[in-house]
Formats: structure tokens, C-alpha cells, sequence
């Protein structure tokens, strides 16, 4: 209940910050209506400006804030509404462009008053900020660069999107409106003061160290971290952090990984990565001794959320057995005796990560253990192929509609699981996953 | 699940973001007012007397310059821009310097024109001096029809009973009034912005009062709206005569002669006091006094001069007067907002009690000349 009243004032803040500019556009002195398609396309502006805003708060990884829903959930939030509020942003242009050409003047911007080439900007700015960011991959963009062009591009559309406002004047000489604009502006401010300067200062204040390196099967590697000069993190198995490596924290060079070593123990953590992409290419020629920052941790993604839960179901794929070898070890280090089944997704026997201490866990854990093999050897007894809707349905306990469920692999993968889930009446609340690789 | 919730809220910010800006935007042109641009939507006509000297090339230069200069952001010709500030017929009314003056903000328009409105016209002080003149030129040919050619006839409500008004100036006057384009924030008849409705004035204001009203004389500051204000000093410009005329047409919008607008004239005799009770008038003024209403009001030169009360049972009715004692709706946007906020506080008065007020009120008849004297000497 506690947590419905915590989601439920959060949406409530954000609702409030973004529809404030529309709910005190009628207070104080309004000049009069300048016709209803110019009105309604100011308000768009004003409303999509509002949302932009919020933009940056949501991605700003506040941990009071997004705990109740799961920070990855909050970065899908933040895309949808960027096509939201970037539609607004364009109907209020295409509006005018179409009821009043006259009112926008010359392009050429030698000539053009300022303000409205500042607006003209903005708006060619946050179409290439929705472009770069929905289709980042086919354009081929290095993540690390987009991230730094994502920063600037939205700071600077936003930045001149407001000198717009500010010299157009519309609306927003009643002191009311002054104020909230104002503190909109102050607030952002101190957000990107906070987060590209003092929030990097404060992970700097706690760095670890890099204490060991082992090659896994499947191409993987386990980097492990030791707290260096300070107490580490408190972390809830299943979650992730962000890592900096070979970079200082100002730089904005961060990968978010999941934690695969047991919620249990705080002075050393433990991060499995498979090579996919170009930094996690690099993770093998890290040294040892070398300095590392964290910020985390994040997610919802845990056991440690459903502690009345009779038992749990893990399904993973690849390397999505890392947060789920978290939840296991933690587990087994309380000793926890609840029934738990893990389907175990991979290509081949020997790429199953963690196979060997896996079956150790067994021996801790009342775990039924399911290794399913898209190539399995000749003399392979278990599943194979892919995990289907069928293959749960014989896999699944009697009563499965009373188990949390946990799943992290290929969208594929999760798919079916999930129709075999629904199959058996698993309530959707029960069916927990980690979106990522969103950009 | 999450995405759905998440998705759910996104479609749920984006519904109330679209309704909340149609409802302003309603809310911003109602019909009534929306009918000023259509009004307008007329082109300008360029066949008059002055228009003729024009040069065509310099007006189409001129038009060019408008369009480039972006004009269209804050003004509109012939309903095409931003209707706040429409520039139909602006030649008949300036002469070719004084439409200079406006378009670079002359210092002599700091404080007549809105301070945005006077900061973003001194951009145009830079525009070369040729085009500046296309520009004035193309202004001029924004040139209302000739009197009696521009505006339709409409039901001649004014000059049956004031015998004493001219019927041709009272014409005139309308002709000034659309010229001003005064229905932008007032209306008679129902035509125009109904916010501020003019019918009866000419039976609540006499004429120099009217005057006042009209031109935003300075012992208004303070008591209507700040814009209010600003937008009446642009009356200050008209020519005395023209004045005159428009004050005329305001007198014969005369309550008796509307009966399907207003209500009861407000009889500015007093021999409605005759009937008021003294023991309720004692009682009112006692009430006056428990609701503190002399941190605002003076009576007799107690309490604050700025609103003095003295004569106000001869300038309106009682339910017009408990309207304003209670603040009520159609006042907004009328009174300053902060006195419009206090006077809601009397909308929790027992029934019984704000009838002893009004009463009271009415008994605050004019001295002798009328409330001008009353208030005037409260001043001194």
C-alpha cells in the first residue's frame, strides 16, 4: 500500500509540473484571445515545453524518485513522452505556420527579429534529438558520443526554446507566470549543476578499485570491485549500476550493468558482461588496481520486493543469467528455503555461464534447475530449441499462478514466456523484467 | 505491466494537455468576441479620398516590409494575424508621422503603449529608411471606409428618447467607437467582448465621467485593471472632437432605451431614499464597520479615500450594488483582481445582512452636484 501512495505521488508531481504552465496561463492579467487556432497553439508550446523540462528530471536518476517504478521503466517513460512533447512542440510551429504565415516573418535570420530564429533552432534541434535517439543504431551511432550529443542537443534546443518564449512575451508578464517560468529555468539549472557537477564529484568521493577478472564461458567476463577508502553500496539482488571505467565521472562515459555477485556481501561487487558492443569489447583489458566509479544501484528488478512470495520462477537467456545468479547466491547466503525453478536459456552447453556454480547452488537451494540448449550435444537428455509456451506448460509447477516470475534474456524469448505464463494464469503483476537497450 | 502504466500515463498527459489548451483557448475567444475579427475580416478598402494619392508599388513595398518584419505576430489586417491588435483602418485614424512614432515606439509612446509592445517596436528602428516609409505608406492604405460607408446600420437604439443628442453625431460616434475598435473589449448589445458591456452607460456615467472612462484619465489608475488602462490611453490621441462625438454616442446607449439588455435604469434621483428604513440603515452601517470595509472604502472622508462611497446609492441599483459589495462574477476582470479576492468574503454575509448593507449603501445619496463633489471632497 505504502508504495501504491508513493507512485501515486509521483505521477501526481510530474502531472503537476507539467501541465503548471497551462493551469496559470489564465491567472493574472491575459491579454485578450488573439483567435482560438493561435491561442491553442501557444498553449501546445507552452505544454510541450513543460514536458521537455521534465525530461531532464526524469533521466536524472533521482533513486527516491524512481525506486517505486524501476528506473528502466522511467527511461521508456522518457522516450514516449519526447515524441509526445516534440509533436506539441511542432503542432504549435505547423499551426501557425498554417493559420497565420505572416506571423512568423522572414527565414533568413539576418534579417529574421532573434527570437524567432532562436525558436526556428530549437525546433530543427529537437527533431535531430528525436531522430539520433529513436534510430541510433541504424544511423550508427557510437554510445558514448550520443550520449554527449544527447546532452548538448536537448540542453541547447531546450536553452533556446526558451529564449523564444522569453522574446515573443506572450503570456507570460503576469507575475505569476514570471515566477514559474523562472523557477523552471533556475530549476534546471541547478539540475544540470547537480547532475554534470556535483553528482559526478560525489561519485569521484567513492571510487573503487578493480580487484579481479575472470573470463566466464559465453564470452563474458566477471569484473569484481572492492569499495577503496569507503563502505560500498547497499544494493537489492537483481538490480544494476552504472560503470565508469578508464574515464573520470565528469566525462558521462558510464555503461549500466547488472550486479551478478550476492546482495550479501558489500565489500566486494561483482559485474558479469558479455562482449556485444564496443566498450564491453574493452572489459578484458582491464587491469587490476584500476580505479572504477558506481553509480547505483537502480531497478526493481528483485526478489528483495516480494517477500511474502511462496516461491519464485527465473527465466533467462545468455547473459541475462546474471541479475538471476544474484537473486540465487543472495538467496542461498540467507538460506532460503522456498522452491524456486530456473529456466536456463543458451546457444550450447558451453556457453551456459555459471553452469558449474549452478549446480552447487542446488545442493543450497531447493532450485529445480532447467538448462534449455538451442544446439544441444548428441547425448543431451534435457529441453531443446528455443523456450516455448509449450515447453512451460510441462516445465511450470501445479500452481504457478502463485509464484513471482523474473525474466531477462532476448525479446523473443520473453515473449513466449509470457504467453505461456498468461496460459496459466499468472497474474500480469507477477511477471517482473528489466527493459533495456532503449536507445 | 509497467510499460503499460507507463504508457497509460503518457496517453493520460497528453489527453489533458490537449483539453486543457482547448478549454483556454475557448475560454480566451468566446463567441461574442470572436465575432470582432470576422467583423474585420473585410479588406481594407483603398478607394477613398486619401488612399487615392498613394502609390501602389510603395504600398505593395510596404506590404513586403510588414511581412517581413513579421507584423502579423502581434498585429492583423483584415482578421489575418494575431487579433489582439488589428491595424484595419489604422490610416484613417494616424496621420503618416504619428504612424511612424508607433511603428520604431517613439519615446513618446513609453507608457502609452504596453512596456513589451514599446521594448519590441524599438527592433524597428533599425529598418532603412525607404522601407520604413513603404511601411507607412501601406500603413495609410489600411483606410477605413468613409463615414457611413464602413459599418452595416444596425437597429438605432440611441436616439429615440435623448432628445437632446444630435442623431448624426450619436451615428458619428458609432463610427469612432468601431474605428477605436472599442468592441475588442466591450459590447453593446451583445456585439463585441461581453466582459465589459457598455449598455445603460450613458444612464450610470455623465459625460465628463464618460470622458474619464473612455480616455483613462488618471484618477482611474488603480481602480480598473492595469491593461484596462493602458489600452484606454491610446483614446488620448483622438481628436477633441472625435472625443466629443464618441462621449455623445456613449450617452445615448441609455438604459430606458434597452430594455432587452439591462435590467432596471439606475435612477440617478433620490427618491428611493425616502423609503429606506433608518433603523436598517443604522444596522448597515454597523455591518459596514464589522466587515471592515472602510480599509478600502471612505465615506465622509473616513476610511481610505482611494474608493469613496459617498453618493454610490445614486449611481446604482441594489442588486447592483450588492453585486459589487459580493464581488460577484461579472465584475471580474473589471475591479482589480485583489479587490475582486476580498470581496468574495462577503458572499458568506447572512441574506439578511447584505440587504442591510445595500440599504445603507443606498442611503449614501449625492450631496448636492452629484458624486464627483462627494468624492472630490473627500480628497481635499
Amino acid at each position: 500500500m505504502k508504495s501504491i501512495l508513493k507512485v501515486f505521488f509521483w505521477v501526481s508531481v510530474y502531472l503537476v509540473l507539467t501541465l503548471a504552465p497551462l493551469l496559470v496561463l489564465k491567472t493574472g492579467q491575459v491579454p485578450p484571445g488573439s483567435g482560438f487556432w493561435w491561442d491553442f497553439s501557444m498553449a501546445l508550446a507552452f505544454a510541450g515545453m513543460a514536458m521537455m523540462g521534465v525530461q531532464f528530471v526524469l533521466t536524472a536518476r533521482f533513486q527516491r524518485a524512481s525506486a517505486p517504478f524501476g528506473i528502466d521503466i522511467i527511461y521508456y517513460f522518457h522516450r514516449f513522452l519526447a515524441v509526445l512533447a516534440v509533436a506539441l512542440i511542432f503542432a504549435h510551429f505547423l499551426i501557425i505556420r498554417i493559420d497565420n504565415v505572416d506571423a512568423l516573418g522572414v527565414l533568413n535570420p539576418l534579417q529574421a527579429p532573434w527570437f524567432m530564429t532562436a525558436g526556428r533552432i530549437a525546433l530543427g534541434l529537437f527533431a535531430l534529438l528525436i531522430i539520433t535517439s529513436l534510430w541510433r543504431k541504424p544511423l550508427r551511432i557510437h554510445y558514448d558520443g550520443w550520449r554527449l550529443m544527447h546532452i548538448l542537443l536537448a540542453g541547447t534546443a531546450f536553452l533556446l526554446a526558451l529564449v523564444h518564449i522569453e522574446g515573443v512575451g506572450y503570456y507570460i508578464e503576469a507575475p505569476a507566470k514570471r515566477w514559474l517560468w523562472t523557477g523552471y529555468t533556475v530549476f534546471w539549472l541547478l539540475l544540470i549543476v547537480y547532475l554534470r557537477l556535483i553528482k559526478p564529484w560525489q561519485m569521484r568521493r567513492r571510487p573503487y578499485k578493480v580487484v579481479g577478472l575472470t573470463q566466464e564461458r559465453g564470452n563474458s567476463w566477471t569484473l569484481a570491485l572492492e569499495p577503496d577508502g569507503h563502505a560500498g553500496m547497499t544494493f537489492k539482488p537483481g538490480q544494476f549500476a552504472w560503470l565508469t571505467l578508464r574515464a573520470s565521472p565528469w566525462q558521462v562515459r558510464e555503461h549500466p550493468f547488472s550486479i551478478s555477485s550476492s546482495a550479501e556481501r558489500h565489500d566486494r561487487i561483482e559485474f558479469t558482461i558479455k562482449e556485444l558492443g564496443d566498450f564491453t569489447r574493452t572489459i578484458k583489458n582491464t587491469e587490476i588496481g584500476e580505479v572504477a566509479y558506481l553509480d547505483g544501484p537502480f531497478g526493481v528488478f528483485s526478489v528483495d520486493r516480494y517477500p511474502n512470495a511462496p516461491g519464485f520462477v527465473f527465466i533467462a537467456g545468455g547473459v541475462g543469467t546474471a541479475p538471476i545468479v544474484s537473486m540465487l547466491r543472495t538467496l542461498a547466503d540467507r538460506n532460503d528455503q522456498r522452491p524456486l525453478w530456473f529456466i536456463c536459456g543458451n546457444n550450447n552447453w558451453q556457453d551456459v555461464i555459471f553452469s558449474e556454480e549452478l549446480e552447487s547452488l542446488k545442493g543450497r537451494l531447493n532450485l529445480n534447475l532447467v538448462h534449455v540448449l538451442k544446439e544441444p550435444p548428441a547425448d543431451w537428455q534435457g529441453e531443446s530449441g528455443y523456450i516455448t509456451s509449450e515447453m512451460l506448460q510441462k516445465i511450470l509447477p501445479a500452481n504457478a499462478e502463485k509464484y513471482e516470475y523474473f525474466m531477462c534474456g532476448p525479446k523473443p524469448m520473453t515473449d513466449a514466456a509470457q504467453l505461456g505464463l498468461k496460459a496459466r494464469q499468472v497474474p500480469l503483476k507477477q511477471i517482473h523484467f528489466e527493459l533495456f537497450d532503449m536507445v | 505491466m509497467r510499460e503499460q502504466w507507463a504508457r497509460r500515463i503518457a496517453f493520460l498527459t497528453g489527453l489533458l494537455i490537449l483539453l486543457l489548451a482547448i478549454i483556454f483557448s475557448i475560454s480566451q475567444n468566446p463567441e461574442g468576441s470572436s465575432g470582432t475579427g470576422t467583423n474585420l475580416k473585410q479588406p481594407p478598402s483603398t478607394g477613398d479620398v486619401e488612399a487615392v494619392n498613394l502609390d501602389p508599388q510603395r504600398v505593395e513595398a510596404g506590404r513586403q516590409v510588414y511581412r517581413q518584419q513579421a507584423c502579423a505576430r502581434c498585429h492583423s489586417i483584415a482578421g489575418e494575424g494575431n487579433e489582439n491588435s488589428p491595424l484595419d483602418g489604422v490610416g484613417s485614424r494616424r496621420e503618416a508621422d504619428e504612424l511612424q512614432d508607433w511603428i520604431i515606439g517613439a519615446d513618446s509612446l513609453q507608457g502609452v503603449l504596453p512596456d513589451r509592445a514599446f521594448n519590441q517596436k524599438q527592433a524597428h528602428k533599425g529598418i532603412p529608411a525607404d522601407d520604413l516609409d513603404a511601411l507607412v505608406i501601406y500603413m495609410q492604405s489600411l483606410h477605413t471606409g468613409l463615414p457611413g460607408t464602413g459599418v452595416e446600420q444596425r437597429p438605432s437604439t440611441g436616439n429615440v428618447e435623448v432628445a437632446d443628442l444630435d442623431s448624426q453625431r450619436v451615428d458619428a460616434g458609432r463610427q469612432i467607437y468601431h474605428q477605436q475598435a472599442c468592441e475588442r473589449c466591450h459590447s453593446i448589445d451583445g456585439e463585441g467582448n461581453e466582459s465589459n458591456p457598455l449598455d445603460g452607460v450613458g444612464g450610470r456615467r455623465e459625460a465628463d465621467e464618460l470622458q474619464d472612462w473612455i480616455t483613462g484619465a488618471d484618477n482611474l489608475q488603480g481602480m480598473i485593471p492595469e491593461r484596462a488602462f493602458t489600452l484606454k490611453q491610446v483614446n488620448k490621441e483622438l481628436p477633441a472632437d472625435d472625443l466629443d462625438t464618441l462621449v455623445i454616442y456613449m450617452q445615448s446607449l441609455h438604459p430606458e432605451l434597452h430594455s432587452a439588455s439591462t435590467q432596471q435604469s439606475p435612477s440617478t434621483g433620490n427618491v428611493e431614499a425616502v423609503d429606506l428604513d433608518p433603523q436598517r440603515v443604522d444596522v448597515g452601517r454597523q455591518i459596514y464597520h464589522q466587515q471592515a470595509c472602510e480599509r478600502c472604502h471612505s465615506i465622509d472622508g473616513e476610511g481610505n479615500e482611494n474608493n469613496p462611497l459617498d453618493g454610490v446609492g445614486g449611481r446604482r441599483e441594489a442588486d447592483e450594488l450588492q453585486d459589487w459589495i459580493t464581488g460577484a462574477d461579472n465584475l471580474q476582470g473589471m475591479i482589480p483582481e485583489r479587490a475582486f479576492t476580498l470581496k468574495q468574503v462577503n458572499k458568506e454575509l447572512p441574506a439578511d445582512d447584505l440587504d442591510t448593507l445595500v440599504i445603507y449603501m443606498q442611503s449614501l445619496q449625492p450631496q448636492d452636484s452629484g458624486d464627483k463633489g462627494a468624492g472630490g471632497g473627500g480628497l481635499k
